[in-house]
């Protein structure tokens, strides 16, 4: 039944006064409902005629020019040949502004498909615009895939609603491919024609540019086409890096010329609908899709200027080169620390990418390959006995199903905990957060594992060492965990000046420290070990330098800085540098037991208690004068610069910890007394500079 | 004062059928739910047609926004449905 | 043989800042060369809202509080209401319906209040308070207060009222949501305690992320 057969079958009666009568009888705040229907769902309905709820509203103001393509084209609104040069940059050029919006979080309908030639670009006579519409349709189909594949996107990131648009399905990518290079080829051609032809005049000569911008423009299109539509990037990137290397560069020197012509191509007419400024030019309608909207309040969305435009295609091929190296990376953690970097980035296109370079796309690969990389990382820390090709157990083959077995129970959270890192920043720490529980188990069977396997040694009579070998994988990895959590909560500006030091204590006395004894067990596990597997009679080796030594220095280096900053806040505090928040329902206490609540799953370490804090603090800060607070403060960072400033990839670190230092030297050489402090927390968000 | 047949009116609209046009133009089709004194009133299931003219000819398909809210103010005309199967 | 439980031992030891290979000079936050004799009262824990009943407001006549020349109302009826929307409507960049507010209002109307500078109201505050997961949370929904009266602590008044009275009613927690950019709220809240317990990506229509700040009352 149709809308208007189904509207014949009411028989409607004006009830207008009767009804409004009847109703300014009822009392002041009088309902009249339904008995099943609550305040609740009243209030998720949705405004009429406020401009803020109601969709429709907008499109009953701004009526569109063109109602289809076929209209449009019908009523001459339209063209689909005889562009001029100025009409095809600009076509191209407000295309990808709109790819990019979309790409950004906003609707396809909104965006991309407010372009009629995409709605079927089969009607376009024009060479260029036609293909050059068939291969965006088919790279946004693949960039969606993608990002929906990797399903590491959140609604705030992005919308991967189709709205039963067409992506060119019947048009296979090697055709496309073949079309685009037909019309690169072409386009280079009209180029150098009329480049030959024109000497002299103003007008020509920008005609001759306009072909250059076009002939690029084609270049661009093509190359990036080719990255966009592997359907295996896990191989690709692997596998075949130098042609990726080739079209990023292509795509690159292409990206230039196409923003040295945008000028010359036709500037967009600004039309306001709602409160959206969409850049129109020919073949695009801000306002087709209106109806196709939910009816959800109306988002306002901005289109990307060209200059942002260019920049997100420039940060894209530039960190897709970053990617082929690290499809080369072998362990775990250094996938892992190259991951939480690259996380930064806010194109959630580019965190899919991570996720699909670096694991296959199916579930069974993706365990295989994850846990080929547990295994090296685990061999590359501790090299474990076991599984040294000269280890002389007699039950070899039980000993490795053993750490197979663990590897296997193990591997499935570590490729969650890779996934995480294609989360936007905020979501990924309470990700993070939820799986300590399951870390956190892992650390007993490691510890296990390890005593078995160690078990077997004594049995033997082997003088080799199993204990506190992959509990200290493991255990490593947790500590990482839990710093990372803590960290963020400094790069998402979560944590209140007056709740610094005790942060800064945690990372300090509890993590760090731990992680520094880690390091330095592991350190002599694998000077044991190797004097244990050589021949009796051989010659020990001198103790040989440490494995972990830069990492050790660095920890100990970041131990001073989160020491002396604990130091300094407390501090401030006292003096009321940081102001302690209204006594009346403030709770220390309660504080520190959230913040640090999610670590309680673990056991080692197990989440120190509040009372535990308090009572080393309490002593600290009885126990000396401010002067001599701010005095063991300078020294702290003092002699962090002093390692530091060894590294030259810590020189950030080394600047503010010479900054704070000298702050630090003033305050507790008590020559000043300040009113207040600046903190500068835009360098290094866990480490801010001090600014008197 | 209040008038108790006049809230009876009101009770016995619940869960029937209500075309209300609003001051733009639009007319909305949706099923009573709750009033109050002023009239503000929220339909449920409820489908936005952008004219009397567009249900008429039948050339725009509705639009369907749910649960919708009226504010007695942009209330131009109200219908209820008087035919059998209501 | 190394023991497991020697192992445990061990590895807590170190955790409290001993023996590691690549100590440099005193890393530790505390524990200093000649340790002055300092005598501390081991910490108990605190019980700071074990007594609910302290937190109870005393309204004159049951109906309002004077401070500073501004009356805080308890919510009555809904004559009361167009004033809390002029108010609220006039700064929130969010849209509600009236009967977004009858939801809030009708529901937890002693957890309404206004502020009247004589017979104008200058500031409302709306919230809720229900279960969520394990706890009993209450919810800031709506503060405002009139521009030519900012800086009175009006704001902080009506927010220290509503959180007394859902205090007074065993909430376990208080919650809100602010834009990043409302430095104004962010700071009349965390001078009161809240804290920062989330940051949430684009989370209003227009685009701006927010924070979800809290206060835990256990």
């Amino acid at each position: 039944m149709s809308a208007t057969e189904a509207y014949s079958l009411y028989s409607w009666k004006d009830k207008t006064s009767e009804f409004k009568n009847a109703c300014a009888q009822l009392n002041i705040g009088e309902l009249v409902k339904e008995p099943s229907f609550g305040l609740f769902e009243a209030m998720s309905a949705i405004e009429m005629m406020d401009p803020k709820m109601d969709a429709g509203m907008t499109q009953n103001q701004t009526q569109s020019k063109i109602k289809s393509i076929k209209a449009g084209i019908e009523n001459n609104l339209l063209k689909t040949e005889n562009f001029g040069l100025e009409e095809k940059l600009a076509i191209v050029d407000n295309t990808l502004r709109n790819l990019v919006t979309w790409l950004d979080g906003s609707s396809l309908a909104q965006t991309l498909f407010t372009n009629l030639y995409l709605h079927d670009p089969n009607i376009v006579q024009d060479f260029y615009i036609k293909n050059f519409s068939i291969a965006i349709l088919k790279i946004a189909d693949h960039m969606r895939h993608k990002i929906i594949t990797s399903a590491t996107f959140e609604e705030e990131d992005f919308q991967p609603l189709s709205y039963n648009f067409k992506f060119a399905e019947e048009i296979a990518d090697s055709t496309v491919l073949n079309n685009l290079k037909s019309a690169e080829d072409s386009s280079a051609k009209f180029y150098r024609h009329l480049k030959g032809e024109v000497k002299g005049e103003e007008k020509q000569k920008n005609e001759v540019e306009m072909a250059y911008g076009l002939w690029y423009r084609m270049r661009f299109i093509r190359s990036f086409f080719f990255l966009m539509s592997s359907n295996d990037e896990y191989q690709a990137f692997a596998n075949n890096s130098e042609e990726i290397t080739k079209h990023i560069n292509i795509c690159l020197e292409s990206l230039t010329k196409v923003k040295e012509t945008h000028e010359l191509g036709l500037q967009p007419e600004m039309i306001k609908v709602g409160k959206t400024i969409y850049p129109t030019v020919m073949g695009f309608e801000p306002t087709i899709n209106q109806r196709l909207l939910p009816p959800t309040f109306p988002r306002f969305i901005q289109i990307h200027s060209f200059a942002a435009t260019h920049e997100y295609f420039q940060v894209l091929l530039t960190k897709l080169t970053e990617l082929i190296k690290v499809s080369k990376m072998k362990t775990f953690d250094e996938i892992y620390d190259f991951g939480l970097d690259f996380s930064e980035i806010q194109s959630i296109f580019l965190r899919s990418m991570l996720q699909l370079v670096i694991l296959p796309r199916s579930m069974i690969e993706k365990v295989m390959v994850m846990k080929k990389i547990l295994l090296d990382s685990v061999l590359k820390f501790i090299s474990p006995p076991i599984l040294n090709p000269k280890c002389p157990v007699n039950n070899k083959e039980v000993c490795l199903q053993l750490v197979d077995s663990f590897l296997v129970k193990c591997t499935p959270a570590f490729v969650s905990l890779f996934q995480i890192l294609g989360h936007n920043k905020p979501r990924q720490r309470e990700k993070i957060a939820h799986v300590f529980e399951e870390f956190a188990s892992f650390q007993d069977e490691a510890d296990n594992l390890d005593s078995i396997l160690h078990s077997f040694f004594v049995q033997q009579k082997l003088s080799l060492v199993h204990y506190g070998c992959f509990g200290s994988w493991i255990l490593n990895h947790n500590l990482t965990l839990m710093s990372q959590f803590l960290i963020s909560g400094f790069e998402l500006q979560l944590f209140a000046k007056y709740e610094c030091h005790y942060i800064y204590w945690y990372l300090c006395e509890i993590i760090v420290n731990w992680q520094m004894s880690t390091l330095s067990r592991v350190d002599n596990f694998l000077l044991t070990n190797e004097i244990n597997f050589l021949p009796k009679n051989a010659k020990k080796p001198k103790k040989k330098k440490s494995v972990f030594e830069k990492e050790s220095l660095i920890k100990t280096a970041d131990r001073h800085m989160f020491s002396a900053f604990y130091q300094a806040f407390r501090a401030f505090l006292i003096e009321g540098l940081v102001k302690s928040p209204n006594p009346d329902f403030d709770c220390e206490e309660f504080r520190y037991n959230h913040r640090l609540g999610p670590f309680q799953f673990f056991t080692s370490p197990a989440v120190c208690l509040y009372n535990q804090f308090k009572d080393k603090d309490e002593y600290f800060i009885k126990a000396y004068e401010l002067n001599k607070i701010y005095g063991y403060a300078r020294d702290h960072y003092d002699m962090a610069r002093g390692i530091y400033e060894k590294y030259p990839e810590c020189a950030n670190q080394a600047k503010i910890a010479k900054n704070n230092f000298v702050v630090m030297r003033l305050l507790s050489s008590g020559l000043k007394k300040l009113e207040k402090i600046g903190l500068d927390f835009s360098e290094i968000a866990h480490f801010p500079m001090m600014r008197l | 004062m209040e008038d108790p047949k006049q809230n009876e009116l009101l009770k016995s609209l619940l869960n029937k059928s209500m075309k209300v046009k609003i001051t733009d133009g639009r007319v909305l089709i949706g099923i009573f739910l709750c009033t109050d004194r002023d009239s503000n009133i929220v339909l449920g299931s409820c489908k936005e047609y952008t004219s009397q003219s567009a249900i008429e000819s039948g050339s725009i398909e509705p639009r369907s926004i749910g649960l919708s809210m009226i504010p007695g103010q942009h209330i131009v005309q109200l219908f209820t449905d008087e035919s059998i199967h209501s | 043989m190394e023991s497991n439980a020697n192992l445990l031992e061990k590895l807590s030891l170190s955790g409290h800042g001993h023996g590691h290979g690549h100590s440099h000079g005193h890393g530790q936050c505390c524990d200093h060369e000649h340790e002055p004799d300092v005598h501390i009262e081991p910490y108990t824990s605190s019980n700071k809202f074990a007594d609910r009943s302290k937190f109870k407001v005393e309204f004159i006549n049951d109906q309002f509080v004077e401070l500073d020349g501004i009356r805080y109302v308890k919510y009555k009826d809904e004559t009361q209401m167009p004033l809390i929307i002029d108010l609220i409507t006039r700064d929130l960049s969010e849209p509600y319906s009236v009967y977004t507010y009858r939801y809030f209002i009708h529901n937890w109307p002693h957890l309404c209040f206004l502020a009247m500078d004589n017979e104008e109201c200058v500031g409302a505050i709306v919230c809720k308070l229900d279960r969520y997961k394990e706890s009993l949370r209450g919810y800031i929904a709506m503060l405002a207060v009139h521009e030519k009266c900012r800086r009175k602590k009006i704001g902080s008044n009506l927010v220290t009222l509503a959180i007394k009275a859902m205090i007074e009613h065993d909430a376990d927690e208080v919650v809100l949501e602010t834009e990043i950019t409302n430095k104004s709220a962010l700071n009349l809240y965390e001078n009161l305690g809240f804290v920062r317990d989330k940051r949430l990506y684009r989370y209003y229509l227009n685009g701006v992320e927010a924070f979800r700040l809290k206060l835990w009352l256990n």
